[in-house]
């Protein structure tokens, strides 16, 4: 399910090596310190004495800065990302009677106007990722706060998604349906 | 499928910090190779780091914060978040689908709020239970409780959660009145 929750697992992963990497750290400072690892002795000083740094350590490090500054904000960017990425779809590659290209959200939007106008919602929205092979749906809808979510499940999953794949010419679809009520309720009671 | 916290605020903050060092060492060294003077005094820093020696107080107290600092992060990756969508139950058993925590928690407030007498809701949704603390004008507490815990009992079958929630109802007399 990473790819429906997407900067997650990077999130996870990225801030579980960084701990690592602090944790180690600060485990072989102290250790060193208390004379427990003799890798260098303690009576060593932090910078050893009378050595001069080469000419291009100060180039290095500028290198080493604009990198890790640049993956940093990748890193910040992604945050704002969190939408499945979509992709577009080449449906038949027969070289004598051309290409045809679609792109994933435009083939989706129908999916997403028709739940919207089921009764009980709100609004829909609908993202389609992986490629033609093998195919997931994202399909999020916001609900009324008294919707019955098992009766629109059913009638999503009965009558929308089959119209879906009858029109992508899917055989089978990975799809994922997040309901989100809100706190209005219902305008026809 | 359930989903949980994406960690944003700690990945966040922590891209911005080394983005800021990264930034910072990287004017300061540019200052330096240009002829400038730079505003970190490596000469000094230097002359700092060969005095020091590895068993002196400042780096042990700088290898205890790297070493805390470090546990703090793995704690953030590690520990798994509070989940922000329910997993629904099996449905056709092709089709996976969920509820956002405060979506669910929003739909059985107010379904408790729209009861008769009910003057005040709140519902805490977690994983596993689901708590609801509601305040009556009605004299008969009792009678208002069943009729909340029907209620609330009717829209978790209509949510269809892939693990029941237990489910919890307080109920007291209205705020500033006496409960009967």
């Amino acid at each position: 399910m990473s790819g429906h929750n997407r900067p997650a697992a990077a999130n996870r992963t990225l801030l579980a090596l960084l701990g690592l990497v602090l944790l180690a750290a600060g485990a072989f400072t102290l250790l060193t310190a208390y004379g427990v690892v003799h890798w260098i002795p303690k009576a060593h000083t932090v910078f050893p004495a009378g050595r001069q740094l080469t000419n291009w350590a100060p180039y290095a490090v500028v290198a080493a800065a604009v990198v890790f500054g640049l993956l940093c904000l990748r890193w910040l960017a992604a945050q704002g990302r969190k939408r499945p990425r979509t992709s577009s779809w080449q449906l038949a590659d027969d070289p004598d009677t051309g290409v045809t290209v679609l792109s994933s959200a435009t083939a989706v939007q129908p999916l997403a106007d028709e739940v919207s106008e089921y009764p009980g919602v709100h609004a829909a929205g609908a993202w389609l990722s992986g490629h033609s092979g093998e195919p997931r749906l994202l399909l999020r809808v916001r609900t009324e706060h008294d919707t019955n979510l098992a009766a629109l499940r059913q009638e999503i999953t009965d009558e929308a998604l089959p119209r879906l794949c009858q029109a992508l010419d899917l055989t089978e679809l990975d799809a994922t349906i997040q309901f989100e009520p809100t706190a209005t309720a219902s305008r026809i009671r | 499928m359930i989903t949980r916290a994406r960690r944003a605020a700690p990945a966040s903050l922590v891209a911005l910090v080394i983005l800021a060092v990264c930034v910072v060492v990287a004017v300061a060294v540019l200052q330096q190779l240009s002829g400038h003077q730079p505003f970190i005094p490596f000469g000094r820093l230097a002359g700092y780091g060969r005095r020091l020696r590895l068993s002196d107080t400042p780096v042990i107290v700088a290898g205890a914060v790297a070493a805390a600092l470090g546990l703090i992060l793995l704690a953030c990756a590690l520990i798994p978040g509070k989940p922000t969508v329910l997993p629904l139950g099996e449905g056709d058993g092709v089709t996976l689908a969920g509820v956002s925590r405060a979506g669910l928690a929003r739909a059985l407030r107010a379904a408790a709020a729209d009861l008769d007498g009910i003057t005040a809701a709140k519902v805490r949704v977690r994983h596993h239970s689901v708590s609801a603390r509601l305040w009556t004008e009605d004299n008969d507490i009792e009678a208002a409780r069943t009729a909340a815990r029907e209620a609330l009992e009717r829209r978790l079958t209509q949510t269809d959660l892939a693990r029941p929630a237990r489910l919890r109802v307080k109920v007291r007399g209205a705020k500033g009145r006496n409960a009967a």
